[in-house]
């Protein structure tokens, strides 16, 4: 899978923003968090085992957090129509 | 709280545009008054940098303006994607450029590249400039070896290319004569070609914020002569024209921003009414919409009211344009209707 190139990630005045382009446009105000792993992840295809992994070395998760907080994150991207 | 009056906003709205253009933050003494300015206002602000199409200026404006300033999300986040549109524009473009030029250096052909793309390199961030056609000029000889045949009344040649507008000019200066002007290419040529262009447009449907800003950054960034210039302006006859948009452009951008020639600065107003009243090429004037999705001889007709509207401004400042764009239109339009 691959994140949507219909949403691009601003920074400015220290919010993280997330405009989505579809039949309208959303602006999605997230976390530094969120920043981090879409960034990470933008230019990539990746499984949800690789999200996981990713958050198990960049947040000190043990394996089975990650997998579930990575569960998580995936189901979000999907359900906003961010993953392709 | 009251609505700031348009003298405010215009205020206001200038000092984004200072701060977009260079890149830096404003002058600490203008913030108290965006720290208390309403939504309302807010929009009032993104309308008007809309109608300017300096919207990409008001992005990186935002960037400098502290965090304890509030700004609206709903502008916030419309000046983001604004900033997603120009920047997937100017790559664009700056491909279709890329093309174009191969494909005319393949056939000995040297374009001029003109406006646009050309003025974005003069900002600190290039990729935020609102971009339109492109625009080239090519010497008469290589306008033959192109194949070109003018299609339109200013005897430029038109075609379309990935989905953008190219206009090749026979002309590189939207002036009357030619004698005694610089050499093409130089920066004294580039500064001349960009200010005729400003007052073609000024003695017309109107000019906006736009060209402004290319101008005020093309006398920072280009290592010209000021002599030389100056030479280029009064052999062009339009060194008082020269003067009020240096008078303009130093009451915005601070003195010196402009050349005066020695002479004192002069009141704006004039050019500052052309700004307000159409916006972008004047396309914000009230009608001006409506006829522009006219048939092409309402179309014409609507272009040309304007031009008579504009006639004593264009007299004042530059007498022997003044006429030479009506009747060079009439000509052009005659010539290609037969």
């Amino acid at each position: 899978m691959k994140l949507s190139g219909h949403c691009r990630l601003h920074k400015s005045r220290g919010k993280h923003v997330l405009i989505m382009y579809g039949r309208s446009t959303h602006a999605l105000e997230v976390n530094e968090s969120f920043a981090h792993i879409w960034r990470h992840f933008s230019a990539l295809e990746f499984t949800e085992a690789d999200v996981a992994s990713f958050l198990e070395s960049t947040y000190n998760l043990d394996a089975a957090k990650a997998e579930r907080e990575a569960s998580q994150i995936i189901g979000l991207w999907q359900e906003h129509q961010m993953i392709i | 709280m009251a609505r700031a009056s348009d003298d405010n906003l215009t205020a206001l709205l200038m000092a984004l545009v200072r701060s977009g253009i260079s890149d830096a933050p404003m002058s600490p003494e203008l913030l108290p008054r965006f720290a208390v300015l309403p939504d309302s206002d807010w929009q009032a602000l993104l309308s008007m940098a809309r109608r300017q199409t300096v919207t990409g200026l008001l992005v990186v404006a935002l960037e400098h303006l502290p965090e304890d300033i509030p700004v609206p999300p709903a502008v916030e986040f419309a000046l983001m994607a604004e900033a997603d549109r120009l920047e997937l524009n100017y790559f664009r473009m700056s491909e279709a450029v890329r093309e174009l030029e191969a494909d005319f250096h393949s056939k000995g052909i040297t374009p001029v590249w003109l406006k646009g793309l050309e003025c974005a390199r003069f900002y600190p961030r290039p990729e935020l400039r609102e971009l339109g056609d492109i625009d080239l000029w090519l010497r008469p000889r290589d306008f033959s070896t192109a194949g070109f045949v003018s299609s339109a009344p200013d005897g430029s040649y038109h075609f379309q290319f990935q989905g953008f507008d190219v206009d090749v000019h026979r002309d590189y200066y939207d002036i009357s004569h030619h004698e005694g002007l610089p050499k093409i290419p130089s920066p004294e040529a580039e500064l001349l070609m960009l200010n005729v262009h400003i007052l073609k447009h000024a003695c017309s449907t109107g000019i906006g914020l736009r060209q402004l800003c290319d101008m005020v950054q093309a006398y920072s960034r280009l290592p010209y002569d000021e002599e030389k210039y100056k030479a280029a302006c009064c052999n062009a006859g339009i060194l008082r024209w020269t003067v009020l948009l240096s008078s303009f452009l130093g009451k915005y951008f601070g003195d010196g921003s402009a050349p005066l020639f020695g002479q004192a600065s002069v009141n704006p107003a004039p050019l500052e009414r052309i700004i307000r009243r159409g916006g972008n090429f004047g396309h914000h004037e009230s009608g001006r919409q409506a006829a522009l999705s006219r048939k092409p001889l309402l179309r014409k007709a609507d272009t040309f009211w304007r031009m008579l509207r504009s006639l004593p401004f264009a007299l004042r400042y530059a007498p022997a344009e003044a006429l030479y764009y009506g009747l060079s239109l009439i000509r052009g339009n005659i010539k290609t209707n037969k």
